[in-house]
């Protein structure tokens, strides 16, 4: 869990510092404000800048990054262009000034950071006579004295002890050294419009079939479809499953498709939940689909799970019934699940925050103060 | 009463009286239409919107009516306290013309009824404006003196300015005229130095 976040760097978000952060972070703002990038630069930490997820992200802005192997004269100009487009003003820089940092507001805290870097590439002998190609990173201090060699660029990541070099002279995005960094993912992010991983619902079906968590699937689907008896997924092979649902008044299973995109997205929400415990949950447009009747009840499952599974999660939303039935859940005396309202607002291209507890939040309501 | 907000720029009121006042010194002194006039429905919720009120994307600006009642001091500190609070910074005395003070793009007024130097309400701030020889006015006195004597009064001594604005109105052309029409008829006086000064508050405050 994080308790605190700093972002640096990371596209509209130049600085940005939050000094605490509660288990379910509800974020608004209008267009341009950064709320998607927030989110992004916490899936980037949580994965620990994760190349697989990277490359998504890239092609969901989309920027091209694909390297053809006609093209794989310029791969490392296709990098660049493509990786300095998560930098603020795409910039391409190589002093610690320029580096993206994401992590938490305190000193001791250890951020992942991310910036580009240069290197002479240096093929050895080893004593034991084998090749090997070592790259040595260009002391900041002296990137403007002339070097014979030519340097290459790479880029740099670093996370607490673990550090990175990453060539950019080739495809990364389908090299395997990224997965060192790497540990197990526990992050879930649900995107808007972002409809690439369609069999991702299915894999993340697999990994809590049978288990207790797939109790909460049902208990989700019952907001829409109170009949709802059991949810599975099928399909004539494994690439291609869909998720089909068994109500109690119908003998035969019904496509999920067929009901609507409400219940579809809320599969789409606690399929990721259950499946990121102790981790991150992201959701980009929580009203996306949802008529505000059932906004109330999703937020009850989700406070209810997150505090379960020790899940924390960051919504962002533009919609008045989304903040006000996170509220009313907020302010409910039984609810121990803590949560805030963070603001982003564009101020002349800096990007700041306004926070409102639940007490301003019940407030503003009752009063009909606008918080958006 | 409740409005359709439609200006980034607030001022907060106590209740639907104060709105209707400001409304129609508005309209006499050709203030420029350029604030919501919010009726917080007392003082209790509107102490507590003021921090929230300045949060809001659009509100750049906020100013704040209330009644002294009968601790101006209190409630100076309390309101004092809340927009130091915030970020802004407050001298320690309410000035006589009313309080103004700015924050990077905010702004923040304040004006304690009647004429933030002694205690009361509104309907103090009203009785101000009777004009100053009326004939009425000493038989409103004496005959609120006579019921009081007799302990015929139904109100509390706190509301005694009350009883005595609504008795004076009670006796004009339209009896039963609300405060905010009253000087929209021009039975009140609003050339009266308090009520410029507040003019000139809105004014410097909105303007």
């Amino acid at each position: 869990m994080l308790n605190s976040l700093y972002i640096k760097n990371y596209r509209i978000l130049k600085e940005l510092r939050l000094d605490s952060l509660d288990q379910v972070n509800l974020i608004t703002g209008k267009n341009n404000t950064g709320k998607s990038s927030f989110l992004e630069a916490i899936a980037i930490y949580a994965s620990k800048a994760n190349f697989n997820f990277i490359g998504d992200l890239l092609k969901s802005h989309g920027e091209s990054f694909r390297i053809e192997d006609e093209l794989a004269e310029q791969a490392e100009k296709i990098n660049i262009d493509a990786l300095s487009s998560l930098f603020s003003d795409r910039a391409l820089g190589f002093s610690q000034d320029d580096e993206i940092s994401i992590g938490e507001v305190k000193d001791d805290s250890t951020p992942l950071s991310i910036r580009f870097i240069k290197y002479v590439k240096k093929i050895e002998q080893d004593p034991s006579g084998e090749i090997i190609t070592r790259r040595f990173p260009l002391p900041l201090e002296n990137e403007t004295n002339d070097y014979a060699e030519e340097y290459k660029i790479g880029l740099h990541i670093a996370y607490g002890a673990n550090k990175q070099l990453i060539p950019l002279e080739r495809n990364i995005y389908r090299s395997r050294i990224f997965t060192r960094i790497a540990d197990t993912l526990n992050v879930e992010f649900i995107r808007t419009g972002y409809t690439d991983d369609k069999n991702n619902n299915a894999t993340l079906f697999d990994n809590i079939a049978l288990t207790d968590k797939e109790k909460y699937i049902i208990e989700g689907l019952k907001i829409i479809e109170p009949t709802t008896e059991k949810i599975t997924f099928i399909g004539k092979n494994s690439k291609d499953r869909i998720p089909v649902i068994k109500l109690s008044n119908h003998s035969n299973v019904l496509p999920l498709k067929s009901m609507g995109d409400g219940i579809n997205r809320i599969l789409t929400i606690i399929l990721a939940l259950v499946n990121c415990e102790n981790g991150f949950l992201l959701i980009d447009e929580f009203e996306n689909g949802l008529h505000y009747t059932v906004q109330k009840q999703l937020w009850k499952i989700i406070f209810h799970l997150a505090g379960r599974l020790n899940v924390q999660v960051f919504v962002t939303t533009h919609s008045e019934d989304c903040i006000s039935s996170f509220q009313e859940v907020l302010n409910d005396p039984s609810e121990k699940v803590k949560g805030k309202l963070i603001r982003l607002d564009n101020v002349n291209g800096v990007i700041k925050q306004t926070e409102f507890s639940p007490k301003e939040l019940k407030i503003a309501n009752e009063q009909d103060i606008e918080v958006r | 009463m409740k409005i359709q907000e439609k200006f980034p720029k607030k001022l907060l009121v106590e209740g639907n009286d104060d709105q209707h006042v400001i409304w129609a010194l508005c309209q006499k002194y050709d203030v420029i239409e350029s604030f919501d006039v919010v009726d917080c429905n007392g003082i209790d919720d509107l102490i507590e919107q003021i921090p929230i009120r300045f949060k809001s994307s659009e509100t750049k600006t906020v100013g704040i009516i209330v009644d002294a009642d009968d601790a101006l001091q209190q409630r100076w500190e309390k309101i004092r306290n809340i927009l130091t609070g915030i970020h802004f910074e407050v001298p320690a005395d309410l000035p006589a013309d009313g309080l103004i003070v700015s924050h990077e793009i905010q702004k923040a007024g304040v004006w304690i009824m009647p004429n933030n130097r002694v205690d009361g309400m509104l309907e103090d701030f009203i009785s101000f404006l009777v004009p100053k020889d009326d004939p009425l006015t000493p038989i409103v006195e004496s005959t609120l003196s006579e019921i009081e004597s007799k302990e015929l009064n139904k109100y509390s001594e706190r509301h005694r300015s009350k009883a005595n604005i609504h008795t004076w109105l009670a006796w004009q052309e339209d009896p039963g005229t609300p405060l905010g029409l009253s000087i929209t008829k021009s039975y009140l006086n609003a050339d009266e130095e308090t009520c410029v000064k507040l003019i000139n508050w809105l004014n410097r405050l909105y303007g």
